[in-house]
């Protein structure tokens, strides 16, 4: 799956640069940024970097330990 | 691009809270109050009221501009990309969310032999197609379903009655508001909170100024129909509620009329499949103009296919099972919304009439 969907962004981002070239349009540094950062993102869903070997790189630790406590206040401080 | 009109953006927001409303709404009520939770469902009306505040003051300082082209006018180039940034990774998140519960709801429900990603790439894929097609295509797509809505929902909700029972609400408030108020948080700050994607949507939109208004009335309409769902699903299944994962599709399943009537549960997973595909693509939309945003170009089109492709595989990243989606909206999106969602829209308005004080 995870190979698919990297195909998918690479050969979108692919099409739509060879669009705007053949239109003459230029495409902006951040435009391939994001395509990079899209295709990278595709990557790092393998699940098992994040899951298994480096639990940082998953989002969900940030966003837990960024969240989770004042969500926890919010709650009463007790979990149901 | 043709604008959206105003009856078409509220028909989005109501289906939109309400894809996965419907389906996780009640179950994760009902884990703090069974009995009580038919009261948690003004969290979504207050939710609701709180977004629909915040589009007031968004449309009168940035009548065409989107919440991440605003986000960037107000808090300049730095600041404002990154908060902007900040927005487009929500998205992501809450987009890759929605994607995991269909997968699991079809799976359980419709395909049990199916893999979960390839449900999840049929269903990506068609919203995908339909945000490509734009913003207008997915109003009219909703038009389309209003009259079988109004058809299939009163016809289950009616037959429903039949297996209904006051004795699941007594006694009522036995345990005191606080199991209620707990149970308020997800439709409040979590799904309430969802109506102020519209604000992304802001330059497709006929008449931007009577955006607070049409939110309000789009909380009130989702507001009305959740409650049914839930007062039903109280009265029908009652202690058992708080077992289930999807106790709205119990009770469609329990439906039986005669001796042919029977399995009204088709109709309401095919219901629910359906505006779950139109909340993806409303997120979509959204999404893409954040990229677009993001990256200053001029179309937002060119983003919905490799962002759908990373949305997709990124659901399955995010989420090892349904046990862990429901664990984050439980305890991570009601603060995590509410400060993407309310707090950095108000700073950077804040921000904006500190900065430029004659023009906003």
């Amino acid at each position: 799956m995870i190979w698919v969907a990297i195909a998918g962004v690479t050969i979108s981002g692919a099409f739509d640069l060879w669009r705007t070239m053949r239109s003459g349009g230029r495409y902006s540094t951040r435009f391939v940024v994001c395509w990079l950062t899209l295709a990278l993102g595709a990557v790092f869903s393998s699940g098992a970097v994040a899951h298994h070997w480096w639990p940082a790189l998953h989002p969900l630790y940030w966003l837990d330990a960024l969240f989770g406590t004042s969500t926890m206040w919010m709650y009463g401080g007790e979990a149901p | 691009m043709r604008p959206i009109t105003r009856y078409q953006v509220m028909l989005i927001l109501t289906w939109t809270v309400l894809g996965t409303g419907i389906l996780t709404m009640p179950s994760t009520m009902a884990r703090f109050a069974p009995q009580d939770m038919w009261m948690s469902c003004a969290g979504l009306l207050v939710g609701g009221a709180i977004s629909s505040g915040v589009a007031w003051l968004h449309v009168r300082m940035f009548p065409n501009h989107s919440l991440t082209d605003a986000l960037k006018l107000a808090l300049g180039p730095w600041a404002g990309t990154l908060a902007a940034a900040w927005v487009v990774v929500c998205l992501v998140i809450a987009t890759a969310t929605i994607g995991r519960e269909f997968s699991a709801f079809t799976t359980t429900v419709a395909l049990p032999n199916t893999a979960e990603f390839v449900a999840a790439a049929l269903a990506t894929g068609t919203a995908a197609y339909l945000a490509h097609l734009g913003l207008h295509i997915l109003g009219r797509v909703n038009e389309f379903l209003v009259p079988i809505f109004c058809i299939a929902f009163p016809v289950l909700f009616f037959l429903s009655l039949g297996l209904f029972d006051w004795s699941p609400f007594k006694p009522v408030l036995a345990s005191g508001w606080v199991p209620v108020w707990r149970s308020s948080i997800v439709p409040l700050f979590v799904y309430g909170l969802e109506f102020t994607l519209a604000l992304q949507w802001v330059p497709s939109l006929e008449q931007p100024r009577k955006l607070p208004i049409d939110i309000l009335i789009a909380a009130l309409a989702s507001t009305f129909l959740l409650a049914g769902i839930v007062f039903v699903s109280i009265g029908a299944l009652g202690g058992a509620l708080s077992y289930l994962n999807y106790p709205a599709l119990e009770v469609a399943r329990a439906i039986r009329l005669g001796k042919f009537i029977e399995r009204l549960d088709t109709l309401y997973g095919m219901g629910v499949v359906t505006i779950l595909v139109i909340k993806l693509a409303s997120f979509e939309t959204a999404l893409t103009e954040g990229f677009r945003s993001l990256c200053n170009t001029g179309e937002a089109r060119r983003y919905v296919w490799p962002s759908a492709c990373f949305v997709w595989s990124l659901s399955y990243f995010l989420f090892r099972d349904n046990a862990e989606v429901a664990e984050v909206t439980l305890y991570t999106l009601p603060t995590y919304f509410a400060f993407t969602f309310v707090l950095l829209p108000l700073s950077a308005y804040l921000a904006m009439k500190l900065r430029f004080p004659k023009t906003s």
